[in-house]
């Protein structure tokens, strides 16, 4: 049977492991999740100062 | 479609999205509580492997990206219309993202479980390809041709790269590898019920969240278009709708 000391020491000794596992996942999401933002925006106003640009 | 229509779609799309993006992060939520806190440390990797909830999920949604971007190549290279292309390039970009991510949150598990980051094993080695087929695929998708030729060029990469995806699920039946095999999950299950429900929100949601970028991602894809189009419309003497449209076939 698993004691709480054993859980507190393996969650100790690998739980680096895991947490970089599931920020790098967050980071990878929400980083080209950002990224998608950014293209959005970047694009929007591309094409309002071309369509400006051109009807003058 | 009449400019009134395309608002209302537009609306309809924009709430579609958001419903999504809620969906995405209650079921993304849930699946981190279940897998953290919720489901029980494994009897021989202790908490090591609820690295399985992310990483599992991750190259499942990577499987998914890629056979859409096949199906959706195949229908551009049929109808040669441009709504196709647009998927399988969306769909090509977020597998990317999603096979990086399988790789390395595998390194991550594999450093405690097998003592190394990295090993030329057969699973890796054919993921680390398949990785690198996609990479491929969107750098043809950025060469300086005619949209249409870069376009056909782009399907038929994301047909035969398609190819490698059941090479990397069956490698580890038909070569001596140090990956594990799938574990089964209906039936006899090889895992306890709690890790079962763990590993299946971690599907459900990683499938959802994928969804939903894809949404974003075609959303992006319309506007770089219209940036496009804008810029094209005095030169080419048409109005950006109409080069918005789906070219004829030719």
């Amino acid at each position: 049977m698993i004691s709480v000391a054993d859980v507190v020491i393996g969650a100790a000794r690998y739980g680096g492991y895991v947490i970089a596992g599931y920020v790098i996942a967050a980071v990878g999401l929400g980083g080209y999740f950002g990224s998608l933002l950014y293209r959005a925006r970047q694009a929007r106003s591309k094409a309002r100062a071309i369509a400006t640009h051109r009807t003058g | 479609m009449s400019s009134a229509e395309r608002m209302m779609a537009t609306l309809i799309a924009r709430r579609g999205e958001r419903i999504l993006a809620g969906l995405a992060l209650a079921s993304l939520t849930a699946s981190a509580i279940l897998s953290l806190v919720v489901s029980p440390p494994d009897a021989e990797q202790g908490n090591l492997i609820r690295l399985m909830y992310v990483h599992v999920p991750a190259a499942w949604v990577a499987y998914l990206a890629f056979a859409v971007v096949f199906v959706s190549s195949i229908a551009y290279l049929v109808t040669r219309k441009t709504r196709w292309d647009r998927l399988a390039a969306a769909s090509a970009e977020i597998g990317v993202l999603f096979t990086a991510l399988t790789i390395v949150l595998g390194s991550i598990w594999a450093k405690p479980v097998w003592g190394t980051w990295w090993t030329w094993d057969p699973r890796l080695t054919t993921t680390a390809i398949l990785l690198m087929i996609y990479v491929g695929y969107l750098a043809v998708r950025r060469l300086p041709d005619s949209p249409a030729r870069r376009a056909r060029w782009a399907a038929v990469v994301g047909i035969v790269g398609f190819v490698d995806v059941p090479i990397v699920h069956l490698s580890v039946r038909w070569w001596r590898s140090l990956h594990q095999a799938p574990a089964r999950l209906i039936g006899v299950p090889d895992v306890s019920p709690m890790m079962g429900a763990a590993l299946g929100i971690g599907f459900l949601s990683f499938t959802i969240a994928y969804v939903y970028l894809m949404a974003v991602r075609l959303r992006v894809g319309r506007l770089e278009e219209r940036a496009v189009a804008e810029a094209l419309s005095p030169r080419v003497g048409q109005p950006v709708e109409v080069l918005m449209e789906e070219p004829a076939r030719g």
